[in-house]
Parts: C-alpha cells; structure tokens; sequence
C-alpha cells in the first residue's frame, strides 16, 4: 500500500499527481489506468483543499492500495463536510454559455473511476473511497 | 505551481493573440491563466489562442479557466479570481451561443483532450493541430 500525509495545499497538487503516478507504476497499472487515477485523486484533493479547507491548507491522508482486483483510493481530510448530493451533474451537451462556470469535479472522478463513495464524521473526518477495476501493464 | 506562459501575436485577417502555456494546469494557477487572459483582453486582444502543446494535464480547475477565457472573449463579465472560488460560479453567461469564435485551442495533447471530450467542451471549443490554419480560421 502507498500512503501520503500531508499540510495539503494547491501547491501540493503536483506532488501528489506524482505520488499517485509513482504508486499506480508500482501497482502495474497501465498507462490509462494511472492517468485515471491521477485525475480522479486530483479532482478529490482539490475538492479538500479548495472546499473543505477553503485554501487555508490542512491534513490531508491519502491511500492507494489493490483489493482483490480492483485498485482502492482512500481520501482524509477534517474540513467542512459538504453533501455530494447536493452536486448537480454537469450538462455535458449544454453549449459552454449556457454552463455555470466550473463544477465538473465531482463528474470527472465519477468517470475516472467505478466507485465513488463519501463518508463524514464529526469525530473522524472526511472520508472518500473509489475504487476502479485493475487494469495492468501487458 | 506558478504558471510558465509566453504570449505572442500572430496577424491573420485579424490580430490573434497566442498563449503558449507550458506545464500543468490545475488548481494551483488556473487562476494566473485567467488573470493574464484579463490582461491581454484589456490591452485590446479580441482573438485568443492558447497553445496547449507543451501541456500534459489538466484538471477541472483548469476548465473553469477555459470557460472563464470564452466568457471574456465574448464580452461576458468575468469574477475577478480574488472574490474566491464561488464568484468564478456566478458570470453572465447568456451571449454568444455554441461554437466559440473568438477563443481557439492549439494542440491539445490526447490525455487534454480526453478531459475535454469528457466534459463536453470539444464541441464549442476548436481545437487546431496547424498553428496556421488555427490563426487562419479567426
């Protein structure tokens, strides 16, 4: 399993995208496979970062691991809670002026990967899982 | 990660301004990308292009600065990045309609374009391989 803890900040988010390309090359994930992962663990951390930190920085604990055969991403933070719920998905057929600016986030990790799963607690955090059917190198 | 940028002109039947923005482009200076598309609409450029050939990744953040761009390309009132993230929500968007005329994509690498299929912005956004039949087609 690779884990990361961190003071998680925007300027971060480079290091993480190689944490997690570093750590989805050590799992034999192809090449599609790790930009997925990347772009959905990105998507997440920005979420903490900009939302439930609101850019004042904060720990952040990521893990990525293989389960049977599917890889498993485990997102911490103890921010502001937020209710996905409450997140329209986006229009993707709508012309770009018709669009509220931004708010494809959440979309983009939904696609990138099978699973998306949130939990909040008062007493342990924020918790985000996903998980995606392994793809290895040939 | 602060933005790398390189701005030229390039003179087709109308003057096109060239962004050539190099390396990622995520939540960590999306909003640079914005503020140097503010500065050269203010000195007078009404045709963009922003070469994404030298970019490997970007992230939803730095959709909200594509679409940001088109909405001050066509003369949309654009938050100013330091009224926050929610502002950037919140632009007019109810002129122009559809294709973008006058803000072009160059390059995109396939993993940019991915994202931008994904989310739908390959259907307004041109995209030119030719650097001059991009300059060309303003």
């Amino acid at each position: 399993m690779a884990e990361l803890s961190l003071w998680a900040e925007s300027s971060d988010l480079v290091d993480i995208r190689c944490f997690v390309e570093e750590a989805g090359r050590d799992l034999g994930l192809d090449d599609s496979s790790v930009y997925a992962l990347q772009l959905a663990v990105d998507e997440a951390c920005t979420n903490v970062i900009m939302h439930a930190y609101e850019g004042r920085g904060g720990r952040l604990d990521l893990y990525i691991d293989v389960v049977d055969d599917r890889i498993k991403v485990v997102i911490r933070d103890w921010g502001r809670a937020f209710d996905p719920s409450t997140i329209p998905a986006p229009d993707v057929d709508a012309p770009l002026e018709q669009r509220p600016i931004g708010g494809v986030g959440l979309f983009l990790m939904r696609q990138m990967m099978d699973r998306v799963d949130f939990q909040f607690s008062e007493t342990d955090g924020n918790t985000l899982t996903m998980s995606k059917r392994l793809h290895r190198r040939e | 990660m602060a933005i790398d940028l390189t701005i030229s002109t390039a003179q087709g039947r109308v003057p096109v301004t060239v962004l050539h923005l190099h390396g990622d482009l995520d939540a960590s200076n999306y909003e640079e990308l914005i503020t140097e598309a503010r500065a050269a609409y203010d000195g007078g450029a009404r045709d963009l292009l922003l070469d994404l050939s030298d970019v490997r990744y970007v992230s939803s953040s730095g959709l909200v600065a594509l679409q940001s761009i088109a909405a001050l390309l066509r003369g949309d009132r654009v938050a100013d990045t330091s009224e926050g993230w929610g502002a950037l929500h919140a632009v007019d968007r109810d002129r122009e309609v559809g294709l973008q005329q006058h803000f072009k994509l160059l390059k995109p690498q396939p993993r940019v374009q991915k994202v931008l299929t994904t989310v739908g912005f390959e259907r307004f956004l041109q995209a030119f391989d030719d650097f001059d039949a991009a300059v060309a087609s303003f």
